[in-house]
């Protein structure tokens, strides 16, 4: 009877051994298929900071890294057409600092930008255990990171080259959005001598990426995007504190004169900027970027091409606005 | 640490896999001691020192327990050494006051506690609304308390084990850990379901070793769960937000709202339940039976059905703990007696049921939170409910006189599809932003009706495309198809482990690599918080 008990037990060890090795073996296999080297796509709607590792190496003067905040403000094809520098907004919803800390990191693999600006609401976003278990995890089985790319599982659209990325963002990380919803506090920015403290770790993550631009001689400039919900002077002055300990500059584009209108200029009661806010944030931006960090212009130089002509597919975009 | 959710990878990879890993290599007395200490851990990785409240209820409930106890052993001494029938009334009087105050000790601390954290600001706000619409310059200020996650759970957990001890279901716990553990499962503190001391205390505190068969149930549950919350509800979070955010930017019409409404019930029901899944497959391998709080919600033919399906063990509390003491009270029986003779025997006992019905609704929707918005989510279910009750005998004498046949399936189709819809319409109340809200809402709904935008592909500019709602139907369908062996009486489950092996372990794999693959997590996404934790 011990002896049946025993064996039974070892056919339980063993079997579920083998479903472990099983599962691991098909993560394994998903990993394989799921990298964004793999297709050339244009449909990767929600991957689109993935963007900027399909740019061309070494082209980008400019990186703005960041949540929703920074697709929604910067628009590199319009900063383009004004000033010619090149740049991406390299963004995704609700980012955590952690994976902006592996965006910045697979990113300077392959550029070599002259200013990086981390937009700042991610670096107040909460985080809890999931998020470096989860990036932990995306090392080992990058189908935790790159899982969504099914939609694209094209056996056509596969790359043969699996070194290269091949997508591409015609608007460069940014996203149109023209609805109009007025913000319902636009006076938010209310002079105050309180600091908001930085949540948990991500200070250790902001550390991090300015040590990957400082190993990359990169400079690191911090970036406060408008926003009625998201910002306030609290977090400015925290900003401020954390640019000086970090000896980087910071702008705050929420305490600038940009003409926001926020009965217009926004898409969600004053939480981003719509296009028409994107356009002022961008001009004003622009302006900032191409002076301070002498950015070059690029537009009379036939290798960036590629660029002017992203013109015509932008107005194509946009042309919806002109409506409103 | 800090866990935000039991569907994360800070409780499923992490903190479920040490806790039975430290349960399984100590010895069985000390079990309970590790599912304790397990739990206070996770307490304290949910809401840190607010620990101290659920220590508070704890500890009253316990005492108060013990208290009602001694008073019950001198009531029997009492009596059985009282002469006359006069003396045995007064005892049995004077005891029972006791007892009684001992009881709204028990539930004026635990509700108390509640209420000052949960209620408070809501009541000072309205106070001050008060002042404001009678143009007063009085004022008070808002207190902004800090809520441990997951008291308005516990705290019903609380109040039933004191009144069950009352009323002599159970006996009072002499073991503190026992009675801590009953309140302070790890995984029920967050979402419940709220258990009762006779369903949970004794199997949590046996110390019984694992199984294997418990652990692989108990996994597959937790798969199933994770499958509703992160392929299903996470994915349908983004176009409900939409909807219910940006409605008027958007232009909306009825039809799209009506949509809105139907995907946040949807939503809402596979967070819910597929958290109540990985709760339950977490008591199941500790080999604790943990109360079902689902039973195919959807299927339900009545409002009233309907509640007797979905968050089971909230709806069997009010009735317990509210609708029955309130009809069984002196007053109601008196009503009732008075309404018999005027109305008859059918309509006779409803004046006292409305009451009651009243009194449970506005409970009902005051747990689910401190808001106008709730309040009314709450008459809309007891109008419902009591108008269902109301028109029955009408409804009979039409139907047999039309010679519908409730039995037969396209009655039975219809009931569903108007209940499902009279629900869906509840939560479009539930998720809205304040009663003035839910009220501009139900008029685009019912004034500015079309489905225009449902087939003019507006519905694929607010956040899904084509694929993920193909992945929709498919996990919806997946769902269904379960809910339907388990309407039949089948366990689902029990149906794949019959299966051999090439059958089962491809369906329990492609589980997990669907919600891997398919799940709406990572970049593009926005990680919702668990709906239910926030009550």
């Amino acid at each position: 009877m011990k002896e049946k008990i025993s064996r039974s037990t070892i056919k339980k060890i063993i079997a579920s051994v083998l479903f472990v090795v099983f599962g691991i073996g098909l993560l394994g296999i998903a990993s394989f298929c799921f990298t964004p080297e793999r297709f050339h796509t244009d449909s990767v709607k929600d991957v689109k900071p993935y963007g900027v590792l399909a740019e061309p190496e070494n082209t980008l003067d400019a990186v703005i890294f960041g949540d929703s905040e920074a697709f929604s403000a910067f628009s590199p094809v319009q900063m383009w057409q004004e000033h010619g520098f090149t740049s991406y907004v390299c963004s995704s919803a609700s980012q955590y600092i952690s994976l902006t800390e592996s965006f910045v990191r697979q990113t300077l693999e392959h550029q070599k930008p002259k200013v990086i600006f981390l937009e700042t609401n991610a670096i107040y976003r909460k985080m809890n255990t999931d998020n470096p278990t989860l990036a932990e995890a995306e090392k080992i089985f990058p189908v935790f990171q790159y899982h969504n790319l099914w939609k694209n599982l094209d056996p056509a659209g596969i790359n043969e080259n699996e070194d290269d990325y091949c997508w591409q963002d015609d608007l460069k990380g940014f996203k149109y959005i023209d609805i109009i919803n007025p913000s319902r506090n636009p006076d938010y920015m209310k002079k105050t001598k309180a600091v908001k403290k930085v949540p948990g770790s991500n200070l250790t993550h902001v550390t991090n990426i300015y040590n990957l631009c400082k190993e990359s001689g990169v400079e690191l400039v911090l970036v406060s995007a408008p926003s009625t919900i998201n910002w306030n002077y609290a977090k400015h002055n925290m900003m401020v504190k954390l640019s000086k300990q970090l000896g980087v500059k910071y702008i705050d584009l929420n305490v600038e004169k940009l003409g926001l209108n926020w009965n217009h200029d926004t898409c969600d009661r004053g939480d981003h900027v719509n296009y028409f806010g994107a356009t002022k944030v961008s001009k004003f931006f622009g302006d900032y970027a191409a002076k301070t960090f002498s950015l070059p212009d690029r537009r009379k130089d036939s290798a960036y091409s590629d660029w002017n002509a992203l013109k015509e597919k932008y107005d194509d975009v946009t042309a919806r606005s002109k409506t409103k | 640490m800090k866990i935000t959710s039991y569907i994360s990878v800070a409780y499923l990879a992490i903190f479920l896999p040490a806790s039975i890993l430290l349960y399984t290599i100590v010895p069985k007395k000390a079990r309970p001691f590790v599912l304790l200490t397990a739990s206070f851990v996770f307490f304290w990785f949910i809401s840190e020192f607010l620990i101290v409240y659920l220590l508070i209820s704890i500890l009253s409930i316990y005492l108060l327990a013990l208290c009602l106890d001694k008073l019950k052993k001198q009531r029997s001494a009492a009596l059985a050494a009282a002469a006359s029938k006069e003396e045995k009334k007064a005892i049995k009087s004077k005891n029972g006051s006791k007892q009684l105050a001992v009881v709204i000790v028990g539930v004026l601390i635990n509700i108390g506690i509640l209420a000052v954290l949960k209620y408070s600001p809501f009541l000072f706000t309205n106070i001050n609304l008060f002042f404001r619409l009678t143009h007063s310059k009085l004022a008070v200020e808002v207190p902004n308390f800090l809520a441990p996650i997951g008291i308005s759970f516990y705290s019903l957990q609380a109040v039933s084990y004191i009144h069950d001890v009352y009323k002599e279901k159970i006996q009072a716990d002499k073991n503190i850990a026992r009675v801590a553990l009953f309140m302070s499962f790890f995984p029920i503190l967050m979402e419940g379901p709220i258990c009762r001391y006779s369903d949970t205390a004794e199997a949590l505190y046996s110390g019984e070793r694992l199984h294997y068969r418990n652990l692989t149930f108990g996994a597959q549950r937790l798969a199933f769960g994770a499958f509703k919350k992160i392929v299903i509800a996470d994915r349908l979070n983004i176009i409900v937000t939409t909807i219910f955010k940006d409605y008027e930017a958007y232009d909306f019409d009825g039809g799209l709202i009506l949509l809105g409404a139907i995907l946040y019930t949807i939503e809402l029901y596979m967070e819910f339940s597929g958290t109540i899944d990985v709760v339950i497959g977490s008591g199941e391998m500790f080999g604790v039976t943990i109360p079902e709080n689902f039973r195919q919600p959807f299927f339900s033919k009545s409002i009233t059905e309907f509640w007797q399906r979905w968050h089971i063990t909230l709806g069997t509390w009010f009735r317990d703990y509210i609708f029955y003491p309130v009809t069984m009270s002196k007053p109601m029986k008196k009503l009732t007696k008075n309404a018999r003779k005027k109305l008859g025997r059918d309509y006779g006992p409803m004046p006292a049921s409305i009451i009651a019905f009243f009194c449970v609704w506005l409970c009902n929707g005051l747990w689910h939170g401190a808001g106008w918005e709730y309040i009314f989510f709450g008459m809309y279910h007891f109008v419902l409910i009591s108008l269902g009750s109301l028109i029955l005998p009408l409804s009979n004498t039409v139907l047999g006189k039309l010679k519908i046949d409730r039995n037969k399936w396209p009655y039975k189709v219809f009931c569903i599809v108007r209940t499902a819809l009279l629900v869906c319409i509840g939560e479009m109340i539930f998720n809205s932003r304040g009663i003035k809200d839910s009220l501009r809402m139900l008029r685009i709904m019912f004034t500015q009706f079309s489905f225009k935008s449902l087939f003019d592909g507006s519905i694929l500019s607010i956040g899904l495309d084509a694929y993920d709602i193909i992945i929709l139907f498919v996990a919806i369908a997946i769902v269904f198809v379960v809910g339907i062996i388990k309407e039949k009486g089948k366990s689902p489950r029990q149906l794949i482990a019959a299966k051999p092996i090439f059958v089962r372990w491809p369906i329990y794999i492609g589980l997990v690599v669907f919600v891997v693959v398919f799940g709406a997590y990572g970049a593009g996404y926005l990680p919702i918080d668990p709906i239910y934790a926030s009550f």
